[in-house]
């Protein structure tokens, strides 16, 4: 059943079977959507950003070769160009979104969500290098190896601005009494 | 993706739990994806002969239970 293949294999059948490629969209448009959203702080461009993500991927899907790169950061990596692009557009620091982002729009999935925002203003005030890095680790799941491969770094490279960065984030938050970090 | 035993730093347990929980559970308005999917490869499941259900089904372990079930 095609639902059950591998991203190899669905990729290698995408180029001819647009029903291939509906399950990758199904598999991945919720994670290439948060990133976008929390890069945006924004509904209507986070969709934006999502459709354009996948036809990218659509329409370049013959050029992925997966070696190394898992099809998902391959994904994140258009994600991350268009972002890019969506904020050079419109002069705006790439941090800056998300210190305005409130909770999304229907039931909020957290159970205590102004902690959950406090923590999303701390992390909108890290340079943007580093809040692409936490988005990538926590929003994502990418593990250190695939967030290297994807931003061509050394494993130890990516292992030390995390490590930099979460210190960094439990001195802010060890400021905020109300939170438990 | 990943779920290698570096996926915690554990210098920062609870720095990282507070994290994970903030950037956890947005999924795609249901609209917006069915749009976008019908934009892409055609109706939902038409292709592949499936129920919306099952497509959702699809998915990827998502964000909410990777990072549920992601070790400290």
């Amino acid at each position: 059943m095609t639902a059950a293949l591998s991203d190899g294999e669905l990729v290698r059948r995408a180029t001819a079977d647009r029903a291939a490629f509906g399950v990758l969209y199904e598999r991945y448009v919720d994670q290439v959507y948060s990133y976008l959203y929390y890069r945006t702080a924004s509904v209507a461009d986070a969709e934006d950003l999502t459709a354009r993500t996948f036809f990218q991927a659509l329409n370049h899907i013959g050029d992925y070769e997966e070696r190394g790169l898992p099809f998902a950061a391959w994904l994140m990596t258009i994600a991350h160009n268009l972002v890019a692009n969506y904020h050079r557009d419109r002069s705006r620091r790439v941090i800056a979104p998300l210190e305005s982002a409130g909770e999304p729009a229907g039931p909020s999935p957290f159970a205590a969500a102004e902690d959950a925002q406090a923590v999303r203003d701390l992390i909108a005030e890290l340079p943007p290098e580093r809040q692409h890095l936490i988005l990538l680790k926590y929003a994502q799941g990418m593990s250190n190896a695939e967030i290297a491969d994807m931003t061509n770094r050394s494993v130890g490279a990516v292992k030390s601005l995390l490590r930099r960065t979460l210190a960094a984030l439990k001195r802010d938050l060890e400021r905020r009494p109300e939170l438990r970090g | 993706m990943g779920h290698e035993a570096d996926q915690s730093p554990a210098r920062n347990p609870g720095t990282d739990q507070l994290i994970r929980e903030a950037l956890c559970g947005l999924d795609a308005p249901a609209d917006f994806r069915d749009d976008l999917r019908r934009r892409l490869v055609g109706g939902p499941g038409e292709a592949l002969g499936l129920d919306a259900g099952s497509l959702r089904d699809m998915q990827a372990p998502g964000l909410r239970s990777q990072q549920r079930d992601a070790p400290h």
